[in-house]
């Protein structure tokens, strides 16, 4: 091989690896920076006045305003699974065992994840485009040169909604879905009401509740800081704008799948080293 | 007594403000290359160059919304680009910024817009506030009814002079303009021009605008510095800029397509 030709390699892979060490930099910059505006926030807990009014606007915004999509999406959720168990546990004879499996399956893992999922669509893309609106418009920097504590005003507040309000949302999610699958049982299965109650009471406890709460605040502080972090440090117009939403539901329902998988897991191990 | 009146303390004036040797780089671009100017207290002070030249980083520098990678930035001797986030708000109290936009929070009419500042550093009462906003308000030519507006019902020149109410709101030290002018029709060119000199004259504060309009920066400024390639390479007097024999300064001023910059 000629000089010239080894060159050319070499100067090949060295851009490839200044391309790769490029974006493993970005990345953890990326990292970086969302624990540093997390930690920021939380913070900002301690700095007199706390923004009550924002906070309550937020959890209004994120709560009372996805109660009905969410009870909507609970009780649909509710009647296929229990439409779909009753098919199959009929297969064996065991229709008895569907208002526990599909409320069992409600509280520790529909509710919690579906429900997140619709809050990230909802509540979690509206954050982001909005804190990047105000981004690309410089409102945040104007907050910041009135020295208003951006973060105090607008992330914490946001962040609070989703940590307290996931959860309550699951648990309207958990009631609704029940009753979903009960009617279901009850007029399509033709289950007997007194069967299905001690089927539910046989095989859910309020550990399991308690299960998927623990998930869903997981879920909500995922949601509220994903967006937050992606509307806060947005950039570039209005595309800018476009792509920081995109992005925070991408990411965010990621991770909330992902961080179930590893959430169960140490729930189901924990239980049994119990 | 003035349009303006001063605050009761007869200190409260004007406070210098100078960059030394600044150097600010963004991913591997050089954007300013150890630039220095000193901004007179209680003086007007216009940064001219050209669009995307670093003017907008040059005053986010001054008011501490971007740190240097080297040099210095004092503001009435303290270097803003050194403090920890809570002492930089104490400086920035001092500070009035009318943003190219006006930057107005969206979620908020405009008389929320202007007493923000005033609710967030001030102990007046309800009635003071509303006092001083729509004092505020009319000295900007806004009356009493479009306080009740969101700026997304205001034109452009209205939106800035809310956003000039809103910036000399705490009675600021400094106040500092990005692109004042543009956008504007020539009439509120000339309507943001007379504020502009008469806030300086009766608060006494230093005033840091950066501009491309030639004719709105010869009429406000008493120092006039131009920015070209992350340095200033001329600075003086409006009469002094206008003699310089700089091919760069020439070419700017006389708008000359061809000459030492070349876009195309």
């Amino acid at each position: 091989m000629s000089t010239s030709a080894v060159e050319q390699r070499g100067s090949a892979v060295l851009s490839l690896l200044d391309t790769l060490g490029g974006f493993l930099l970005d990345r953890i910059e990326d990292i970086g920076r969302y624990f540093r505006l997390v930690g920021h926030a939380f913070r900002s807990v301690l700095f007199r006045p706390l923004r009550v009014k924002e906070i309550m606007q937020q959890m209004e915004f994120v709560g009372v305003q996805s109660t009905g999509i969410i009870a909507l999406t609970g009780i649909f959720t509710g009647m296929v699974f229990a439409l779909q168990t009753g098919h199959a546990f009929r297969q064996f004879g065991a229709e008895s065992l569907v208002g526990g499996t599909s409320v069992l399956a409600l509280v520790r893992e529909l509710g919690p994840v579906l429900a997140a999922l619709m809050v990230t669509g909802r509540a979690g893309s509206a954050m982001a485009s909005e804190l990047a609106t105000m981004r690309v418009t410089e409102q945040i920097d104007a907050l910041h040169v009135m020295a208003a504590r951006p973060i105090q005003l607008l992330i914490l507040p946001r962040i609070l909604a989703g940590l307290v309000m996931v959860p309550a949302l699951t648990v309207v999610f958990d009631f609704v879905g029940a009753l979903g699958s009960y009617f279901v049982s009850l007029s399509v299965l033709q289950i007997a009401p007194g069967s299905w109650w001690k089927n539910v009471i046989e095989f859910v406890g309020m550990d399991d509740v308690n299960k998927g709460l623990v998930k869903a605040l997981v879920f909500g502080f995922i949601l509220s800081s994903v967006g937050c972090y992606k509307g806060f440090f947005a950039s570039g117009g209005a595309r800018g704008v476009g792509r920081a939403t995109t992005e925070s539901v991408v990411y965010s329902s990621v991770l909330i799948l992902v961080s179930d998988y590893f959430l169960t897991s140490y729930q189901i191990n924990f239980a049994a080293l119990e | 007594m003035g349009r303006f009146p001063r605050t009761d303390d007869p200190n409260h004036t004007g406070i210098p403000v100078e960059l030394r040797g600044l150097r600010k780089s963004f991913r591997g671009k050089k954007v300013l290359d150890g630039l220095s100017l000193l901004c007179e207290a209680g003086r007007t002070t216009v940064i001219l160059g050209r669009s995307g030249g670093g003017k907008s980083v040059t005053l986010k520098h001054i008011v501490g919304l971007l740190r240097p990678d080297a040099g210095e930035v004092l503001v009435g001797g303290r270097d803003v680009a050194r403090l920890p986030e809570d002492e930089l708000d104490e400086v920035r109290q001092d500070f009035g910024m009318l943003f190219q936009d006006a930057a107005l929070l969206d979620s908020l009419n405009v008389f929320d817009n202007v007493a923000l500042p005033l609710r967030l550093h001030t102990k007046k009462s309800k009635e003071e506030i509303r006092e001083i906003v729509i004092r505020n308000l009319r000295l900007v030519g806004l009356s009493e009814d479009a306080s009740l507006k969101t700026p997304s019902e205001l034109s452009g020149g209205m939106r800035k002079r809310v956003g000039l109410a809103r910036a000399i709101a705490l009675r600021p030290r400094v106040i500092l303009y990005d692109e004042p002018t543009s956008g504007l029709d020539p009439i509120m060119t000339d309507v943001i021009n007379a504020l502009m000199m008469d806030v300086q004259a009766e608060t006494g504060a230093t005033q840091i605008a950066i501009s491309h309009d030639l004719a709105a920066a010869f009429k406000v400024a008493h120092k006039i510095a131009m920015l070209h390639e992350g340095k200033i390479i001329e600075e003086g007097t409006p009469e002094e800029v206008q003699k310089s024999q700089d091919p760069v300064v020439r070419q700017f001023l006389e708008g000359r397509r061809h000459g030492p910059v070349q876009v195309v």
